[in-house]
């Protein structure tokens, strides 16, 4: 009987050699592929093993890690979540990242290569590993102001906006607010429960409070673009005559019309402009000869004059990607160069944008490459990157930019936007108020950069009230306001 | 060494001439504190990782567990002398490591509801002492593992009651996570079947041991094989029946298939025809596919082994789960206390337990556990080969074979190599009937191993005077 029981009992050894290499091959051969499955939670879990580095403004945190019992060991939290919330973005357990969590994670979660010697060395003094820290080029003093403008501008009731300020000489990103906006904090608790509510809330909310409208919607930039109109005619010149800012346009009209349509372009207050100079169009926002300047630059020029300043291009990443600013292709009808001139018709730009023009103008026609990560910290905080600016485009030269900012300068002195102006510092702004679909309350625009002779900061400034009983909507009395507020947040802040 | 050890009045008893075999029971005591020093440095180790400090009651549970080492292995040297020296300690040492992981899975356990308030853990170490009270009781009660051999009949009846009585019971007693192998009364629950396969292992080999020069001759050769005659599949046919009825009533793919399987395994040793083994085999694959067919539950397990992560908060959950456990423990585990295979919930402490010990062992650590099982049941199959009357030949190699049956079933299942059937780690999973039948099979071993390594009684010595006629 003992050779049967041989063979059964390598039968039984047969099984175990079975287990064993079935073991190495879940264990060790398709460990990564099981590892990396996205329901496995290990990922998650170690992400919060770890305290993960800080994101900090003007040398304070706003978003810091702290020890939490449970499985995962550290909370992520932010100090005035809703005043950051664009720019830090969040750090949820069930429902990833975004913005500067998601763009800078490995450095903030300590597995970028430049922190490997750190950590090992971490390791060997058993102080455990941890994330390095991002410092963001952000003003406090500006992203509270244009924060506050925002909650309040149109009595702060069903009001939806974006400011974007920056350093025109470099690109840095000053202030970069949404609203309304909501707290990273409630998507960041370990309650996956109460994640979740947040999560939906955020979710059904009609004025969609996680959406980022600096960087991530379009909208008509409305007499905001204007300056880029008003260079296309000094680049090309109007009938073979060249452009500049006292140039007379003749525009007697208080109505344009144009053949084949029913559309036509009129005046604020349906007021002819007279023969104006540009400049004295521009200061009134005169949309009669803006029209006509449109028609006489034609379709082609006008669009590859906003294609130098950023428009059907790639969004710039900040590190977050803008979308892209468009300006209609191959127009063939007058209607529509007469109303793209003027930033109506399929004109789109983000806020980003709309501070990006102003910051062209401020900085000699240069436009910077916006950025909003000053510098990256290792683990002791000791610096291991710092962004150089960079220069973007080069729509216009420094002449132009001199002519633009003269009437930009004007338009804040004595045209629509006076209520942008500051006492001792010379502002230069233009305001845009966009009309949408029927029914639907016009966009206010303010684009501007101050003290005019040195610009420091370049504001755009976007509000949409969609309170029915809003009334009349201008940039000049809803959006300047804000704007101004942040330049002297800003100044101030510098002084 | 040999000799040292061997005190010397036990030298004299043997007449010179026999072959000296020694006991062993020293190694067997210095592995038994081996085995010890393991489970205590694990359970130091994983309070470490766990709370930052080692459990508090570590001297006083060490004591604990030493005491009931300490007084298996007197019984052991008192009552079978001749056992066996690895047995006893390898299988302290799995159920030492068991109750360290049920502890390590408490905290988890217990906030999701999924162990009593106290923890399974305490629960588990007085299921311990009860096991190895009954391993005790039982080497000192059962001098004589033939006894068993008379008894054959009315352990096949108790082993068929035991084994089919959940199926019997309705389903609010017997059911847990969709098998019926339950028996659960007032918060206490017994798996019975647990001990019915000891019953049957025991009765296969009394029957089949009788019965094996019908089922082994009488047979026609055709294509290489020896064909048994057809009332002579009787036994066979009728198991088989039964295995079905188990899997439908049960939906219990793996107590049907340990049944069966140790089944054929012993008709092949009694027999040693291979021709018996394939007809089993085809036998249980046809039925349990057919099976499969009808019954949703074993039809789930299927789709869910060949698609483990087709649906992984659901029905492919657990195994899913189980599979990221092995994956995250790598070469080298994360550690004791320091892994997340709790996630898999229910059961991670009973069938899925296994995962544990990948995940913070490491398969460095899970191979060094098969290799424990492995020599659990080597030195059984080693019994079988040494032991001299037949029925505890097969009843040896049934025992091994079916604890090296449960083992693959189980672990395969957990690591994807056969779908999950729901059986539980043999000494690791938590459950005071799995452990006790368990403890049961190693007291069996440890009994016929010692009879298998007894010295013969001296033979009564021939006179030296011519044989006389004797005359009336």
């Amino acid at each position: 009987m003992n050779r049967p029981i041989k063979k059964v009992a390598i039968f039984c050894l047969a099984l175990f050699a079975a287990l064993f290499v079935n073991a190495n091959y879940i264990q060790f051969v398709n460990a990564s592929s099981y590892s990396s499955h996205p329901d496995n939670r290990r990922n998650l879990i170690y992400a919060f093993q770890n305290p993960r580095g800080q994101i900090i403004v003007d040398g304070k945190p706003i978003a810091t890690s702290t020890p939490s019992s449970g499985i995962l060991k550290y909370q992520r939290q932010y100090t005035n979540g809703p005043l950051y919330a664009q720019a830090t973005g969040y750090f949820s357990v069930n429902f990833g990242s975004t913005s500067i969590e998601h763009y800078e994670n490995s450095l903030l979660q300590g597995t970028d290569a430049r922190l490997a010697t750190q950590q090992f060395l971490n390791t060997i003094e058993n102080k455990g590993k941890s994330g390095g820290s991002v410092v963001l080029t952000l003003n406090a003093a500006a992203q509270q102001a244009a924060y506050n403008g925002l909650s309040k501008a149109g009595g702060g009731k069903e009001i939806e906006g974006a400011v974007v300020a920056l350093d025109p000489k470099t690109g840095a990103l000053l202030a970069l607010v949404s609203a309304p906006s909501f707290d990273p904090n409630s998507l960041a608790t370990h309650d996956t429960k109460a994640e979740a509510s947040a999560a939906n809330a955020l979710k059904s909310d009609p004025l969609q409070p996680n959406l980022d409208r600096a960087l991530s919607q379009t909208y008509p930039p409305g007499s905001t673009f204007k300056i880029i109109t008003s260079a296309a005619a000094m680049d090309n010149g109007i009938n073979g005559q060249p452009v500049d800012e006292n140039t007379v346009i003749p525009s007697p009209l208080n109505v344009l019309t144009f053949k084949d349509t029913t559309a036509s372009l009129s005046n604020d207050a349906g007021e002819t402009c007279g023969n104006t100079t540009l400049i004295q169009a521009f200061t009134l926002s005169c949309n009669t000869v803006y029209g006509t300047v449109g028609l006489d630059v034609g379709g082609a020029k006008l669009q590859a004059e906003a294609e130098k300043w950023g428009f059907n291009q790639t969004g710039p990443s900040v590190p977050m990607n803008a979308v892209t600013s468009a300006f209609p292709k191959n127009l063939t009808f007058d209607a529509s160069v007469a109303q793209s001139a003027i930033g109506q018709f399929n004109v789109r730009m983000t806020p980003l944008q709309g501070a990006m023009m102003a910051a062209t103008v401020a900085n000699g026609g240069v436009t910077m490459a916006p950025y909003l990560v000053k510098q990256e910290l290792d683990t002791k905080g000791n610096v291991i990157s710092t962004t150089e600016p960079k220069q973007l485009y080069n729509p216009i030269t420094s002449q132009q930019a001199g002519q633009l900012k003269d009437m930009m300068v004007s338009v804040v002195q004595n045209g629509t936007g006076t209520a942008a102006q500051i006492n001792g510092v010379q502002v230069a702004g233009k305001t845009g108020t966009a009309q949408r679909g029927t029914g639907q309350n016009a966009l206010a625009w303010f684009v501007s950069f101050a003290p005019a002779d040195n610009p420091k900061v370049a504001v755009a400034v976007l509000v949409q009230d969609n309170n029915p009983n809003a009334g009349d909507v201008y940039g000049g009395t809803l959006a300047a306001p804000i704007a101004k507020d942040v330049i002297q947040a800003v100044l101030g802040s510098q002084r | 060494m040999r000799m040292t050890s061997t005190p010397l009045a036990a030298q004299a008893a043997h007449p010179p001439g026999e072959p000296h075999v020694p006991k062993r029971r020293n190694i067997e005591a210095l592995l038994l504190v081996f085995a010890l020093g393991i489970a205590l440095f694990a359970y130091a180790d994983t309070g470490k990782a766990m709370t930052g400090k080692t459990p508090p009651n570590l001297a006083a549970l060490g004591a604990e567990f030493g005491i009931t080492l300490l007084a298996a292995h007197l019984v052991v040297r008192r009552f079978a002398p001749y056992a066996d020296p690895v047995l006893l300690p390898v299988a302290s040492m799995i159920n030492g490591l068991g109750l360290v992981l049920i502890y390590r899975l408490d905290p988890y356990n217990i906030a999701n509801k999924l162990a009593p308030k106290a923890g399974a853990a305490p629960n588990q170490a007085i299921y311990t002492v009860l096991g190895m009270a009954v391993f005790i009781v039982l080497v000192i009660f059962l001098r004589d593992h033939r006894v068993l051999q008379r008894y054959a009949y009315i352990s096949a009846l108790v082993g068929l009651f035991l084994i089919a009585l959940p199926a019997v019971l309705p389903a609010s007693i017997s059911e847990v996570n969709g098998a019926r192998s339950w028996i659960r009364l007032g918060g206490f629950s017994v798996q019975p079947a647990e001990f019915g396969k000891l019953l049957l292992v025991s009765f296969f080999a009394a029957y089949l041991h009788a019965k094996r020069d019908a089922l082994a001759l009488a047979s026609r050769r055709f294509l290489g094989l020896y064909l048994p005659r057809g009332r002579d599949l009787g036994p066979i046919l009728v198991c088989w029946a039964f295995a079905m009825l188990i899997l439908i009533r049960e939906t219990d793919l793996g107590v049907s298939l340990m049944f069966f399987g140790a089944f054929v395994i012993i008709l092949y040793m009694a027999t040693e025809r291979t021709s018996w083994l394939l007809f089993g085999l085809l036998l249980f694959v046809g039925g349990a596919a057919a099976v499969a067919n009808m019954s949703s539950h074993v039809m789930v397990r299927v789709h869910a082994w060949l698609h483990p992560f087709s649906d992984v908060t659901g029905q492919t959950r657990q195994l899913a789960q189980s599979l990221y456990a092995f994956a995250n423990g790598g070469l080298f585990g994360t550690g004791l206390g320091r892994g997340y295979s709790y996630q898999i919930g229910f059961a991670n402490n009973a069938d899925f337990m296994l995962a544990t010990v990948g995940e913070e062992l490491g398969l460095v650590g899970l191979t060094a556990l098969f290799v424990a099982y492995a020599i659990i049941v080597v030195r059984g199959v080693k019994t079988a080969l040494l032991v001299r009357d037949p029925y505890g030949k097969l009843f040896a190699a049934g025992l091994a074979a079916t604890f090296a049956l449960q083992v693959f079933i189980t672990a395969g299942g957990v690591t994807r190599i056969i779908p999950l059937t729901g059986l539980p780690m043999p000494f690791l999973a938590y459950g005071g009937s799995a452990l006790m039948a368990n403890w049961i099979l190693v007291a069996l071993l440890i009994r016929i191993s010692d009879a298998a390594r007894r010295p013969l009684p001296p033979a009564i010595p021939l006179s030296d005077e011519m044989t006389q006629v004797v005359q009336a």
